[in-house]
């Protein structure tokens, strides 16, 4: 009975040592099988593998072989791609940190929100001098239900417009963006797509499958929603961009997002260390890939003018949209 | 389609037995066991991880046993729990596996001897139950649901030891085909659940894709009115569905008690003709 079952036990363990070479070995072989941005990003894997291998020894220590590790994974220029042992988490942040972080949180705090501003769950919110309703969400995270939005949509019912402000939101909960997302359309739209892969080879993915977002029949909002947008949005908040992107009275403004359109899954390497990586790739209505951001539909960035006054350029770019748009449709 | 190939033969076997089984005349030995156990778990999950974990697992059956009118055939209902918390070889990874196993068997007596009593049949069963991996984010959790035809048999030899009656007993039971749940390879629970796609989720399960034998030994000995059983527990599952594997063996030290509701002594039934 036991030799039966032992003998049926096909399936095992992949063989890899722990030793630097073994997890080495692991981590390639993992995100060979599983990482859905080879193809897109045009990255050669095998020739990755040959440069990274030729610095790994079995002689080195656990810091040594994090490094290199970490460095070949930048490679994959992924955000979601991060490595995880007990003394540091590798991460790749040139999405953003090349460039202008068009986000000043002192002068959103002083200036903007002040300090009546309400609480709703994740959510910041206030009415601003020209009637403008101001609205912060600073991360998918933080779950927003439907009693928390009823009550936000009411506060501004009397507003010109809405200022969603997304920026520095690096992403979280991708349910959390239907949830704020279906309260701006009237009826139910394609959004995007989502693909995952079916086996191991760098072009096994399933067919897309159709995004769409719901109505709601709670309160929705039916004038000028104005997004703002920078760098640091990532993830979730790129899948909230290119959702509300969509939808007729939303306009988006700031600076082109991060990115970071593949659903990350988890693993891990003989040695324990956790690994996360893009695993799922989510596309825009019209299919197209949005893993380096999504350009706003009016560019606007932070001026040192502005900032040395105590000006956020990019609120004050949305207030004037909105009482534009306002006037345009008395 | 796979739905009413396999589902619909399997739920009306369902029904057939149990219908079977209520219409039973009285007076016949039914027999009631909840049965402890302690063992070890090794688990790979390769949706979660590719590499092993394991720890301590516990488990609790509950079965009802009766036989037919005319002692030839058994039928027994089994409730089995069972949850191991395991962790990596670097134990720098936490998994909490947890599984209930719900089972009809119906066997038939094909040897019949004073000491020794072979059954063999089938066994529909139904299995739901899940795999969690606690630092996982997006793929935390594999849910496992299966409903299967089994073939089962049963070895049961009765010997003596100083006056008291003893029975030996060895259970099997193996699924033969069947349908089960399974996300697609890098299928995350957020498009089948939240966005709504749902094929290739459910999957004929067989001799390709699934390797399971649920194997049991124990001894059963009068102790009062009531019998005592221990032994061993050895359950191998597997499965290979989308390019997804997964192992799970448990092996537990058991011990239970039984009692007969019709006889008023256990020991009576074990020594005596109904046997």
């Amino acid at each position: 009975m036991w030799l039966a079952v032992i003998l049926c036990s096909c399936i095992k363990e992949p063989d890899y040592s722990n030793t630097p070479q073994g997890n080495f070995d692991a981590l390639w072989h993992l995100l060979d099988e599983r990482y859905c941005f080879f193809t897109y990003k045009k990255i050669d894997w095998d020739s990755i593998h040959d440069v990274y291998e030729g610095r790994i020894s079995n002689n080195m220590n656990e810091e040594q072989l994090f490094e290199v590790m970490s460095k070949m994974l930048n490679e994959l220029k992924d955000g979601h791609v991060n490595l995880y042992a007990s003394f540091d988490v590798s991460r790749y942040w040139a999405w953003f940190e090349k460039y202008a972080p068009n986000f000043n949180d002192s002068i959103v705090k002083n200036n903007y929100l002040g300090t009546d501003y309400k609480i709703a769950s994740g959510i910041k919110y206030k009415v601003l001098d020209d009637n403008v309703g101001y609205m912060y969400y600073e991360s998918f995270t933080e779950a927003v239900g439907d009693g928390n939005l009823d009550q936000v949509i009411s506060r501004f019912s009397l507003c010109k417009g809405i200022i969603i402000d997304v920026r520095n939101n690096g992403g979280g909960d991708l349910t959390n963006v239907d949830v704020i997302a279906s309260r701006f359309t009237n009826e139910r739209k394609l959004v995007g797509y989502i693909s995952h892969k079916t086996g191991k080879g760098h072009d096994d993915f399933s067919k897309p499958f159709p995004k769409y977002l719901e109505t709601t029949g709670r309160l929705r909002y039916q004038k000028p929603v104005i997004v703002l947008t920078n760098r640091q949005c990532y993830s979730a908040a790129n899948d909230f961009i290119s959702v509300m992107k969509q939808l007729p009275n939303v306009t988006i403004l700031g600076d082109r997002t991060g990115g970071g359109s593949g659903l990350p899954f988890h693993s891990e390497l003989p040695n324990g260390w956790s690994i996360r990586f893009s695993a799922s790739p989510m596309y825009d209505a019209d299919m197209n890939q949005t893993e380096f951001g999504i350009d706003p539909d009016v560019n606007v960035q932070m001026t040192k003018t502005d900032m040395l006054k105590g000006r956020d350029s990019i609120i004050e770019a949305a207030r004037k949209l909105i009482a534009q748009k306002a006037s345009e449709a008395l | 389609m796979i739905l009413n190939k396999i589902l619909l033969p399997l739920f009306f076997s369902i029904c057939v037995l149990q219908t079977a089984f209520s219409q039973e005349d009285e007076g016949r030995v039914q027999t009631r066991s909840l049965i402890l156990g302690i063992g070890q778990s090794a688990v790979i999950e390769t949706y979660l991880s590719p590499y092993k974990y394991s720890g301590t697992n516990y488990r609790l059956i509950f079965e009802s046993e009766r036989d037919s009118k005319d002692g030839l055939s058994t039928y027994q209902h089994s409730i089995s729990l069972d949850y191991a918390k395991a962790s990596n070889y670097s134990d720098r990874g936490l998994n909490h596996t947890g599984f209930i196993e719900y089972s009809f068997s119906c066997l038939r007596k094909v040897i019949s001897t004073d000491k020794l009593h072979a059954k063999i049949g089938c066994a529909p069963d139904f299995l739901i139950g899940a795999i969690y991996n606690v630092r996982n984010d997006n793929n935390p959790i594999e849910a496992k649901v299966n409903l299967n035809l089994d073939l089962a048999g049963r070895l049961d030899y009765r010997f003596r030891y100083k006056q008291v009656p003893f029975v030996l007993s060895y259970d099997l039971r193996m699924p033969i085909v069947g349908a089960g749940f399974s996300p697609d390879y890098g299928q995350s629970y957020y498009e089948i659940f939240e966005l709504g796609n749902r094929s290739n989720i459910v999957h004929l399960l067989s001799l390709h894709n699934q390797w399971t034998f649920n194997n049991r030994m124990l001894l059963e000995f009068p102790v009062g009115k009531n019998s005592l059983k221990v032994g061993y527990l050895l359950n191998l599952y597997q499965t290979r569905i989308n390019n997804i594997e997964t192992s799970v063996l448990s092996h537990n030290f058991m011990i239970g008690i039984s009692g007969d509701i019709i006889h008023k002594s256990r020991r009576k039934h074990l020594q005596g003709n109904s046997f």
